[in-house]
């Protein structure tokens, strides 16, 4: 007899569909290391040691190894790809999925892991309405071609302007990323002339889009390796 | 930060707009307003979320009462003003700004937001000059000026354009080493799990991390047992009855971090390192099959399982070769119940002097109790009793 398929975890399903439609879109994953150094974490993304917004991220940092730390988001991936690209050759246009450490009390909406994907284009001219097209366009074949996004002015270091995002979904606008112009600070730290390029970064949360997407009740649900997650 | 709506009332000249409109414009424009409550007597007080960037001139009611006039072009009691020739002057070019934003910024839109914000500027051309207020210090570059434009005017006046991006994309091979090995492990049947990857035991430990569990896994298959063990309880509840696993991820030994895949099935466990395919082209039309589509584009919604324990039963019926299993199957479903879980497995089928016979295992199980045979037995009687019905023979 031939052996039934088995089946993927609800994470993969919404990471490959994701990857799905931004590959459409020309962006290329990109992967990096999830043990990680204050470099890439934070400094180079315009957040010194001492900065408040060192605090909104509770990290795990690794004992007796300075400086070592379990990355607490995937924007790390963003500047060490940067870090090795040529950009008066080509565009940069890469997503990055991948696990997350928070060092937080966890509940039904609250994990110590987690999943992000990030999402980078720098280039010439790179605007905040190529932010809104990709996103759109994003949500569209995420959601449904009903959907629409709204933006709202937030704060985080490595982006200026900093942006919610929040994305209908049914009747509802539901809060689902951050996002922004890339500051031209971490443009400079990467090698990149901040007069030549611009560009513009997003963040999202894999497992909240999964359980917009399925209502799992309990994100925790994801790591229990409990293959009754798998009903898709 | 708390601020009061008669307080904010107090530093303006016209009456505030109504609590509602305020909180709207306040989160569109400026910052986010986490809550607005009713104190009575037309007072109401509004929590609103201060950017970090915004610490110094938004921190009192004053500072807000400045921000609030400006976006609904309102007189301050004590308006400001500030000695032009002492600040910073940032000079910026507005097609610049424009290029950021994505639209195009006039030398109108200028006017009206500084004048509105008593900022001191002149304009020549395409060049604007702006005398940085002492208490926005934090405007340093043009960023800073597209992002006080762009909330001023609002998002949602850019109109979205999707970026012209070459077709061909180039994953690294690690992600699509991962991709390929999934694939291949269902296809033999294996179900994908995740588990932690903090864990009690490791080479490397975090500082302040959860008790017991402060260790980063040096191996996958610790974390899988006990999933493994939980899984093969419930292994009738699972798809295809079967409760074969593995997981990819991350572990950290004091040599580096390793990538590893691992499964674990009835006769065997194994974890190694994931093979990255060093062949595989970088230059991929598309990674991720439609398959992966379907599945998830249905209005699939998730059906959370029942902590109480489950039971099966098991029938065999044989069948006259004019009757398909569908009609047992369904006879099986109209009398299962909201007890029934899933649908019935067929796990024995032979063919005999022109009959058939089929052997389904049906599984029960309830959301708020532990099942009794005084539940299910009746639901297995009415269930032989329409086989017999049907002149079908029960084995």
């Amino acid at each position: 007899m031939e052996t039934p398929q088995g089946t993927l975890h609800p994470l993969t399903l919404v990471m490959n569909d994701m990857v799905r439609i931004f590959e459409g879109l020309g962006f290329s994953v990109a992967t990096g290391p999830e043990m990680e150094d204050e470099w890439h974490n934070f400094d180079a993304l315009n957040v010194p040691a001492g900065h408040p917004a060192r605090d909104m991220q509770d990290t795990f940092w690794i004992r007796g190894e300075q400086g070592k730390l379990l990355r607490t988001h995937t924007s790390p991936v963003q500047i060490r790809y940067m870090e090795n690209h040529d950009i008066t050759q080509r565009p940069v246009a890469i997503i990055c999925p991948g696990k997350v450490f928070r060092n937080e009390a966890t509940d039904a909406t609250h994990e110590m892991q987690f999943h992000q994907m990030e999402g980078l284009l720098v280039g010439e001219n790179i605007s905040i309405a190529h932010l809104k097209g990709v996103l759109l366009e994003f949500f569209k074949q995420f959601v449904g071609p009903d959907t629409d996004i709204r933006l709202r002015p937030s704060f985080f270091p490595f982006v200026e302007p900093g942006l919610e995002v929040d994305v209908k979904m049914g009747d509802k606008w539901v809060e689902v990323l951050g996002a922004g112009l890339v500051n031209p600070v971490v443009l400079k730290n990467v090698g990149f002339d901040p007069q030549k390029v611009s560009g513009f970064a997003f963040g999202m949360g894999i497992d909240r889009l999964a359980t917009l997407k399925f209502g799992v009740p309990d994100v925790r649900l994801y790591y229990q390796g409990d293959v009754r997650l798998n009903q898709f | 930060m708390k601020f009061n709506y008669k307080k904010l009332q107090n530093h303006i000249v016209e009456p505030l707009p109504a609590v509602d409109v305020l909180k709207e414009k306040i989160i569109f424009h400026a910052f986010e307003v986490e809550s607005v409550e009713d104190l009575g007597n037309g007072d109401y007080e509004l929590e609103i979320k201060v950017l970090p960037d915004r610490a110094f001139d938004a921190k009192d009611d004053r500072g807000m009462a400045r921000e609030i006039a400006a976006l609904f072009d309102l007189t301050l009691v004590d308006p400001d003003s500030y000695d032009a020739a002492a600040s910073t002057e940032l000079v910026f070019s507005l097609n610049q700004v424009s290029t950021l934003l994505g639209r195009v910024i006039t030398t109108i839109n200028i006017e009206k937001m500084f004048n509105a914000y008593h900022y001191v500027f002149s304009i020549s051309g395409d060049q604007v000059s702006l005398a940085i207020p002492p208490w926005r210090s934090d405007i340093v570059h043009i960023y800073d000026i597209a992002d006080e434009i762009g909330r001023y005017l609002g998002y949602e006046s850019v109109t979205p354009v999707l970026p012209q991006l070459s077709a061909s994309v180039s994953h690294d091979k690690e992600f699509q080493s991962i991709v390929t090995k999934k694939q291949e492990l269902i296809s033999k049947g294996y179900h994908e799990v995740m588990t932690y990857s903090l864990t009690k035991k490791g080479d490397y430990q975090v500082a302040k991390g959860p008790k017991g569990k402060d260790f980063l896994r040096t191996n996958l298959l610790d974390g899988m047992r006990i999933a493994y063990a939980v899984n093969k309880q419930n292994e009738e509840l699972l798809p295809n009855a079967s409760a074969k696993i593995f997981e990819i991820g991350k572990v950290f030994l004091t040599t580096g971090e390793e990538l590893h895949v691992a499964w674990i099935d009835a006769k065997d466990e194994h974890e190694e390192v994931l093979t990255i395919d060093e062949t595989l082209s970088t230059i991929v039309e598309r990674v991720v099959t439609e398959g992966d589509r379907v599945r998830t584009s249905t209005e699939s919604r998730f059906h959370m399982w029942s902590e109480y324990p489950f039971m099966t039963r098991d029938i065999a019926v044989w069948l006259p070769e004019s009757v398909s299993n569908n009609e047992l199957v369904s006879i099986i479903k109209k009398n299962g119940t909201e007890l029934l879980q899933g649908e019935p497995r067929l796990f024995d089928q032979f063919t005999k002097d022109g009959r058939t016979s089929y052997a389904y295992r049906i599984v029960f199980q309830a959301f708020d109790r532990t099942l009794t045979d005084n539940e299910v037995n009746p639901i297995m009687d009415m269930i032989y009793s329409e086989c017999k019905s049907n002149s079908w023979e029960i084995r």
